[in-house]
This record gives C-alpha cells, sequence and structure tokens, in this order.
C-alpha cells in the first residue's frame, strides 16, 4: 500500500494530522454563506451599475451591510405553509437543494496543503453530490401542488441534466489531459507542464481541445445553474419564480443559498479545471512548504474564481433568455456531438503532443 | 498491484463530517423560522385565500398536478443512456492521459480505435433520436 | 473506526430500503432508495474502491431515479390514492421474499462451494482498493468485448426508447 501525503503547511506540522482536517473543514464552511452574502449584494450592485441605477447604499459603508438586514429579514418573516402542499416534502426539498451546494464546495482545492478530501475520485464524486441538487428542485415544485412551481421544478430538472452530460464531457477532456480524476492532481499538471516550453499549461490554452471544452464548460454551467441566459425555471415573467413560488422565510433563503452555493462550485471548478486552480505562473511555488505558500495559492484561487463569479452577473444583465426550444436544442443536438468530437480531437492532441505539455 | 498511489478510505472521513454538518444546518435553519413564526404571532393570520396556490389573484380551477408532455420523460431516459456513455469515457480518459508505464501495456492508437467503435455506435442512436424528431421542442 | 464505517453504511443502507419498501407514498420510496443508494456509495468508499463509490451516485442516485422521480408524476397521483393504497401485498411480499432468498443462497452458495464469480479473485480484475486508473486497465483490455458490446446496449435502449414514446395512438 503506497502512503498518501497528508499536506499541511510547514509551521502547522505539529498538529496531528486529523485537527488540520478539522480546521480546513471549519474553515471551508465559513466560506460559502459568507460568500453568498457578498455576491447578494454584489450582484444588485453590478446590475445597477450595468443599468446606470445606484443600486442599495443605505445600509452600512456602499450598502454592505444590506445582506445582513435581509438575513434578519428572513428569519422574522412568517413561515407560511399553504394548505395544498404535501407538508414532509415540502419541508425537506430546501434541505436537499441546499446541502449538495455546501457539500461540493468543500471538494474543492483551494491550496496545495489546504482542501477538506482529496479523493481518487474527487471530479466525479463533485459530478455526483451536485447531481443530487435535481431532488430538491423538482420535489419542491411537485411538493408545493401549485401550477407554476410544478412547471418550474420539471423545466428545471430537465434542463439541468440535459446539461449534465456536456458539462462532464467537457471534465473529460482535462481528465485526459492530466489523466488523472484527483482535482489536485490537474491542478499540479496545469502548474508543471508548459506550452511550448513557455506558457503555463492551463487547460484553456491547450488549443483547440481545451479551450472548445472551456467553452462548452462555461456554458453548461450557466444551464446547470439556472443562471440567465438559461433561467426558464424561474422566468418571471412565466412562471413568476418557478419552482421556490410557494416558499416563504427561511425555507426560500435555503433554496436561495443552494442556487447561489452551486454558482460558487461551478465557478471554482472552472478555475480548478481550466485555470489552473492555484497556480500563477510560478507564484505558486514562492516560499515552498510555509504557511504563506498556502495564503498565496488560496488568494489566486479566489481571484480567478471571483472573476468567474464576477462573469455570471455580468452575463445576466447582458443577455436576454432563451427559449425552451432553443435550450434543449442547444444542449442535445449543439453541444452533445460537438463535446464528443472535441474529446476526440483532445486525444489526437494528446498523441500528437499538445504543443509540448504531455506530461 | 494499484500502478497509481491510490488514497486510503481515510479520506472519505472529512467528506462525511461536511455532509453531517451541512444536513445540520439546513435543520436547524429550517425550525429557526418555523420557531420564531410561532413565538412572534400571536394569532396566525387565516383565510381561505391564504391557503391556496400562488396563480397571480386568478381563482383555483384545478389541481396543479396534471399531465405533462412525454418530451420530459424522454429528456430523462436519452440522459440516461448518455451518462452511462459518459461514465465509461471518464476511466478511458485517465489511462488516455498518462505515461506509457501507467498504461498497462495499451497502446494510444489501440485505445483511440476502442472509443471511436462506442462512439461511433452511440452516435447512431443519436443520429436516429434527432432524425425522428424526438428533441424537437416546438408545437406541432 | 472501520468497523463503525462499515456497520454504519452497512445499517444506512438495509434501513433505506426497507423504509423505501414499506412507504406508502412512492416518492417518499424514491428519496429512501436514494438514501440507501448513498449508503451502498459509502461502503464501496470504505472498501477503497474510489471510482465505483462516485459512480453509485452519479448514476443510480443521480441518473436513474430521477427518471424515476418523473413517472412517478406522470402517475398523477392524489393524495387520497396514496392513502388507500396498501403497504404491503401478500403475493408481492411472497415473490419479493423467493427472489431475495435465491439471490443470498446464490452468493452464498458460490462462496461456499469454492466456484462461480465470488469463489477467488478472478485473473485480471482490478484489486479491490482501486481508483479510476485500476479499474480503466482490466476494462479496456480483458472486457475488451463487453465494453463494446455495452455501446450495442445502449443504442438497443435508445432506439427503444424512442419508439415506446413517439408512439401514436389512433
Amino acid at each position: 500500500m503506497t502512503t498518501w501525503p497528508s499536506w499541511q503547511p510547514e509551521v502547522l506540522s505539529f498538529l496531528p494530522a486529523w485537527l488540520w482536517k478539522v480546521i480546513c473543514i471549519f474553515l471551508v464552511l465559513q466560506m460559502p454563506p459568507i460568500l453568498v452574502s457578498l455576491l447578494v449584494w454584489a450582484e444588485r450592485r453590478v446590475s445597477a451599475w450595468i443599468q446606470d441605477r445606484v443600486g442599495p447604499n443605505r445600509v452600512g459603508p456602499f450598502g454592505l451591510l444590506q445582506s445582513v438586514a435581509d438575513l434578519v429579514k428572513f428569519v422574522f418573516k412568517e413561515d407560511v405553509v399553504p394548505g395544498q402542499v404535501n407538508r414532509v416534502l415540502y419541508s425537506v426539498a430546501p434541505a436537499l437543494a441546499m446541502v449538495p451546494g455546501l457539500v461540493t464546495f468543500s471538494l474543492l482545492p483551494f491550496a496545495e496543503r489546504f482542501m477538506v478530501s482529496d479523493l481518487d475520485s474527487g471530479l466525479l464524486m463533485l459530478f455526483a453530490i451536485s447531481s443530487l441538487a435535481v431532488y430538491g428542485i423538482q420535489i419542491g415544485g411537485w411538493a408545493s401542488n401549485s401550477k407554476y412551481a410544478l412547471i418550474g421544478g420539471v423545466r428545471a430538472s430537465a434542463q439541468i441534466i440535459s446539461y449534465e452530460l456536456t458539462l462532464g464531457l467537457a471534465a473529460a477532456v482535462v481528465v485526459l489531459f492530466t489523466g488523472s480524476l484527483n482535482l489536485a492532481e490537474m491542478v499540479r499538471w496545469q502548474s508543471e507542464t508548459r506550452i511550448l516550453g513557455l506558457l503555463p499549461a492551463w487547460t484553456i490554452f491547450v488549443f483547440p481541445g481545451g479551450t472548445v471544452a472551456f467553452v462548452i464548460f462555461i456554458t453548461s454551467a450557466f444551464a446547470e445553474t439556472n443562471r440567465l441566459p438559461f433561467d426558464m425555471p424561474e422566468a418571471e415573467s412565466e412562471l413568476a419564480a418557478g419552482y421556490h413560488v410557494e416558499y416563504s422565510s427561511m425555507k426560500f433563503a435555503l433554496f436561495f443559498l443552494g442556487e447561489y452555493a452551486a454558482m460558487i462550485v461551478m465557478s471554482g471548478l472552472m478555475t480548478t479545471l481550466f485555470l489552473g486552480g492555484w497556480s500563477l505562473f510560478g507564484l505558486e511555488r514562492v516560499m515552498e512548504g510555509t504557511i504563506w505558500q498556502t495564503l498565496i495559492q488560496t488568494g489566486i484561487w479566489w481571484a480567478k474564481t471571483l472573476f468567474f463569479l464576477f462573469v455570471f452577473i455580468w452575463i445576466r444583465w447582458t443577455l436576454p433568455r432563451f427559449r425552451y426550444d432553443q435550450l434543449m436544442r442547444l444542449g442535445w443536438k449543439v453541444f452533445l456531438p460537438l463535446s464528443l468530437a472535441n474529446l476526440l480531437v483532445a486525444a489526437w492532441m494528446r498523441t500528437w503532443g499538445m504543443w509540448g505539455a504531455s506530461a | 498491484m494499484p500502478e497509481s498511489p491510490v488514497p486510503p478510505p481515510d479520506v472519505y472521513v472529512p467528506l462525511l463530517l461536511v455532509v453531517l454538518i451541512a444536513g445540520g444546518l439546513a435543520a436547524v435553519l429550517l425550525s429557526v423560522s418555523t420557531v420564531v413564526t410561532k413565538l412572534t404571532m400571536r394569532r396566525r393570520l387565516r383565510s381561505p385565500t391564504r391557503n391556496t396556490p400562488y396563480e397571480c389573484g386568478l381563482p383555483i380551477l384545478t389541481d396543479a398536478r396534471t399531465r405533462f408532455s412525454v418530451k420530459f420523460y424522454i429528456v430523462a431516459m436519452l440522459f440516461i443512456l448518455f451518462d452511462i456513455e459518459v461514465v465509461f469515457l471518464y476511466p478511458w480518459a485517465v489511462i488516455y492521459g498518462r505515461g506509457d508505464s501507467a498504461r498497462g501495456g495499451l497502446g494510444l492508437g489501440f485505445l483511440f480505435l476502442e472509443l471511436l467503435v462506442f462512439l461511433g455506435i452511440l452516435f447512431l442512436g443519436w443520429l436516429y433520436v434527432v432524425r425522428k424528431g424526438v428533441l424537437e421542442w416546438q408545437a406541432e | 473506526m472501520e468497523g463503525l464505517g462499515f456497520y454504519g453504511f452497512g445499517a444506512l443502507t438495509l434501513l433505506g430500503a426497507l423504509l423505501m419498501v414499506t412507504s406508502r407514498n412512492p416518492l417518499h420510496g424514491v428519496l429512501w432508495l436514494v438514501v440507501s443508494f448513498l449508503g451502498l456509495s459509502g461502503l464501496f468508499g470504505g472498501l477503497g474502491a474510489h471510482f465505483l463509490a462516485a459512480i453509485q451516485i452519479l448514476v443510480y442516485a443521480g441518473a436513474i431515479l430521477v427518471l424515476f422521480l418523473f413517472v412517478i408524476m406522470l402517475l398523477n397521483l392524489r393524495p387520497d390514492d396514496v392513502e388507500r393504497m396498501p403497504t404491503f401485498s401478500l403475493r408481492g411480499g411472497v415473490g419479493g421474499f423467493l427472489v431475495g432468498v435465491v439471490g443470498f443462497c446464490a452468493v452464498v452458495g458460490s462462496v461456499v462451494m469454492g466456484t462461480g464469480a465470488f469463489a477467488k479473485p478472478v485473473a485480471g480484475l482490478p484489486p479491490l482498493e482501486a481508483g479510476a486508473a485500476d479499474v480503466a486497465i482490466p476494462l479496456f483490455s480483458t472486457a475488451l468485448l463487453p465494453f463494446e458490446v455495452v455501446s450495442l446496449l445502449l443504442l438497443a435502449a435508445i432506439v427503444g426508447s424512442v419508439a415506446l414514446t413517439k408512439r401514436r395512438l389512433p
């Protein structure tokens, strides 16, 4: 049995491995709630900025405490349970929507010595757990026993499962380049190999296989998280709010949290798979092994991820909504064959040397 | 013998902990609003309209759970089939991306051909689905 | 610790399966089956079968049961229909019990008599503690023919599902 390294910053190496893991879990689980509250604020500020409005600016400096106010409101709102619902499933659904978001977030590699779980098939496990989020949406829509909610839930599930395919096929290109399903291993490959001996081999730069895969991945990620231009499940002009129309107070907040957590996970996954994760032109190897290296790597990772989160918001306020038939046509008739062909192209590149970046 | 280092099963313990914590958090958050509502509202507002599903103020005529288009089912069925295909692609991609020694003596060309046959047969299926117009969502 | 994981996940798997069979509302049944599959995935993880642990959730809980969910919604159940549904039927119970006994005997018998798939590790199969690469090498060399036949099977299933749903009623 080969040993598996327990990655710990050197300063903290006196800690037993399990204690470091507990600290990691503690730190990592702080991130999504904090980030979600910031994102909600950012979404409103950025949308206001794009539309030449002011946006929330009253609560705290620049309106930063708006999300805190929102949270207080969520807690004190009446928990309305309409009479027609299936009570048990209605209460379980928000939890089913939220838990996968938090759990998949903990699977991401933030820095070489700072991750919660370092699984052999980490990418697959991440996809597997995020695919469970369909249950929350579908059950929530059905249990509400409302027409808007049911149509929204069914639309959302069909959309999510359709784009899960192309998402997986695009990620398979990265697996093919790096020869691993372990997310940390993928980042290590991207930071250590060079294209034409110069550029770091971030998958997005490995033209054309990696670049096309990235385009497919980011589009599928938008569909997967039900964000505009693919937000048919919630389409407020058609369905009022979609699957969570009958939910109020904290139950609604959980759906909200799950949706934004999924968005953060998708951004983090794009960073990890296509933009070299924690690596940045050798900066990730400065002060090898120290806690500073861990901090720098985490900072780099977050900088890239926050950029993608900004893109999510930016696109939302730029593009109009697709029609449902257009969405399905794009997924099944364009992206599915395209991503399969792209995988074969990438395999061909692998035999031919990938611009000198072969492992 | 494993060709590459494989982590021991303990790597799942942190993941398990996260699942438990996230589940616990969800349970606490769900009960918070229920409890706060119970404590702060002396009298629950009750009226017939309050208990009906939200439909923009229109009177409710039928139950929400009616049948919906068969297209959704066929999407779900095709998803399973293509998902299984994708699952086969992952182990293939893993060994295809490794060096010659970690591939167990399988040549790249051989592996490529294997996958080409596999995908070629499934491509026929995709072609059939498209030709039959199953994925057309416009009204007929 | 290992024992705790094994018994914990084993109990979870059995509990999920039991509640799935006994729950009156089919949607509750689906959710309990998800729980059962998660427990099964935990068992695989505890054995170090990393690839299987992920696939178990991805394919079974994430894809096949989603279709179950869709189909159950098609059944168009009303709450009073659910109330009238029996939780136990004698014929189904006896049938299920018999199938279970046969399966159990087959597994135990093959171990005891030293024949069949469970008797000894078959040459060329991946080791129990296996990552994705350890699964892949035998899959694409020893099991080459079954692998290609799977694509034919999937093709047949695609054609079948399309043919079933496109049929027009007179």
